[in-house]
């Protein structure tokens, strides 16, 4: 099914819509769509006009550039295609994994970094590199200690692709990025996270704090147990790889995150954000009892301070679309928000069209009555 | 309002997950008064039914703005 997080408009000034949609899996293009919009006294109406198919391909055997280049699309925030991807029917039942081989070899862009692992690290150990699949939101020095935040870089993409986040993609890729980072303990305890919230959430929150851990690792530790580092702030540094001698960062008996001794440790998740936190066990208390009886005690959370407008935005509009709110002439970034979910509401609209019968013809007064009872 | 009421909730969520490996017991949102000051600190008075805060020698916590739109809270507990 195609949910509202799958629609994806760019809206430019010239008041002309250049849309697109996608799912989840991808979809190739089907129809060419425009939408236009207009300021009616206080009222926002959406008008489309469609153009003949350019594909007309039964489920299951689009071909499988069409998906490739829908995610390449995707994740170019800045390409305005006219063509619109329709989103109308559901792939993923007959889309299974195991047909989406093509698609991974057409990414070699994305894989190739991951053909050598142990290369990869002699070659980039020296010099911290930014991860492409995630990026620093931030690395800060708090009273309490070291706190690093990490987001997903593409939580949206398709599911098939080889550098995703799905079990299935994780599990049969031993080159996976990820299995390059976390403990094997920590990829099976992610896998078995039934949503995927929860998995990105704890893969997340586990890659923040490996980082954190290497940043601490890298600092140098002063006597009056404040923290020096060698990274500034947004700086990446090098990831150990890790094999399974290592220690995984699990939960402990009380709900903590076992980080190595010596050190105490908090961990937050936000969406696709996560956060840790790391100290030190200060010299004046023995470590090895603190690990057993603990004496002192971090936290961390992280708290989206939005307000319920703009709770809505995020609900309902893409990364790329509240990056664009606020470019309209004469139209405020609250009234954006609700003209942009017209358009999301007649994505629906096309949507149950095609789904109740593409030969009867619903108009979109149909619609509105419909919605409206 | 809806931005102080989430600063306060995360902050006692930070200082639950601070106090929690240490009492190991439940604390409610009650038991517990966080007043943020605008120099990123803030101000705990802890009320635990049981009683166990007393065993605590110090408790801080503190909080800053992060990419304009989020909290980042952070706490700590000592115990004498």
């Amino acid at each position: 099914m195609v949910s509202l997080r799958d629609v994806h408009a760019m809206i430019i000034s010239s008041r002309t819509c250049k849309s697109r949609t996608r799912s989840a899996f991808g979809v190739g293009p089907l129809r060419r769509t425009t939408l236009h919009w207009r300021r009616s006294s206080s009222l926002y109406t959406t008008s489309r006009s469609t153009s003949n198919r350019t594909y007309n391909g039964l489920p299951g055997t689009y071909p499988s550039h069409l998906f490739y280049n829908t995610e390449q699309h995707t994740n170019n925030a800045s390409c305005h295609t006219t063509t619109t991807t329709a989103a109308f029917q559901s792939i993923s039942n007959v889309m299974p994994y195991t047909t989406s081989c093509d698609i991974s070899t057409e990414s070699k862009s994305t894989n190739t970094s991951y053909a050598d692992p142990l290369q990869q690290h002699a070659t980039t150990k020296e010099v911290p590199t930014k991860h492409k699949e995630y990026e620093t939101v931030f690395s800060l020095d708090v009273p309490e200690g070291k706190c690093v935040a990490l987001r997903l870089s593409n939580p949206y993409q398709a599911k098939c692709l080889p550098t995703s986040l799905d079990p299935f993609q994780i599990q049969s890729n031993p080159n996976h990025w990820l299995r390059q980072i976390l403990h094997p303990e920590e990829i099976e305890y992610g896998c078995q996270l039934s949503s995927e919230p929860a998995r990105i959430s704890f893969f997340m929150g586990r890659l923040a704090m490996r980082t954190a851990l290497a940043q601490a690792h890298h600092g140098n530790y002063k006597t009056n147990d404040s923290w020096e580092y060698e990274d500034g702030i947004g700086g990446f540094t090098q990831l150990p790889i890790v094999t399974s001698l290592d220690q995984s960062i699990l939960k402990d008996e009380h709900g903590r995150p076992q980080v190595p001794q010596g050190f105490i440790g908090s961990i937050s998740h936000k969406a696709t954000t996560g956060v840790a936190l790391i100290a030190p066990i200060p010299a004046s208390y023995d470590s090895r009892e603190c690990q057993v009886t603990p004496k002192i005690g971090i936290g961390v959370d992280i708290e989206q301070a939005f307000s319920r407008r703009r709770n809505i935005a995020k609900k309902i509009l893409t990364p790329n679309e509240l990056n664009d709110l606020g470019n309209l002439k004469g139209v405020t970034r609250d009234e954006e928000v609700l003209l942009r979910f017209r358009y999301v509401v007649l994505c629906i609209y096309i949507f149950i069209y095609r789904i109740c019968d593409p030969c009867q013809d619903i108009s979109w007064m149909d619609f509105l009555l419909w919605t409206t009872v | 309002m809806d931005g102080f009421l989430t600063l306060d909730n995360s902050l006692k969520e930070s200082l639950y997950k601070a106090m929690h490996p240490l009492i190991c017991q439940f604390v409610g949102f009650q038991e517990a008064e966080i007043k943020p000051h605008s120099d990123g600190t803030a101000k705990i008075n802890l009320f635990l039914k049981s009683g166990a805060h007393e065993m605590f020698k110090e408790t801080k916590a503190h909080w800053r703005r992060i990419e304009g739109d989020m909290f980042l809270t952070s706490a700590s507990v000592v115990l004498h």
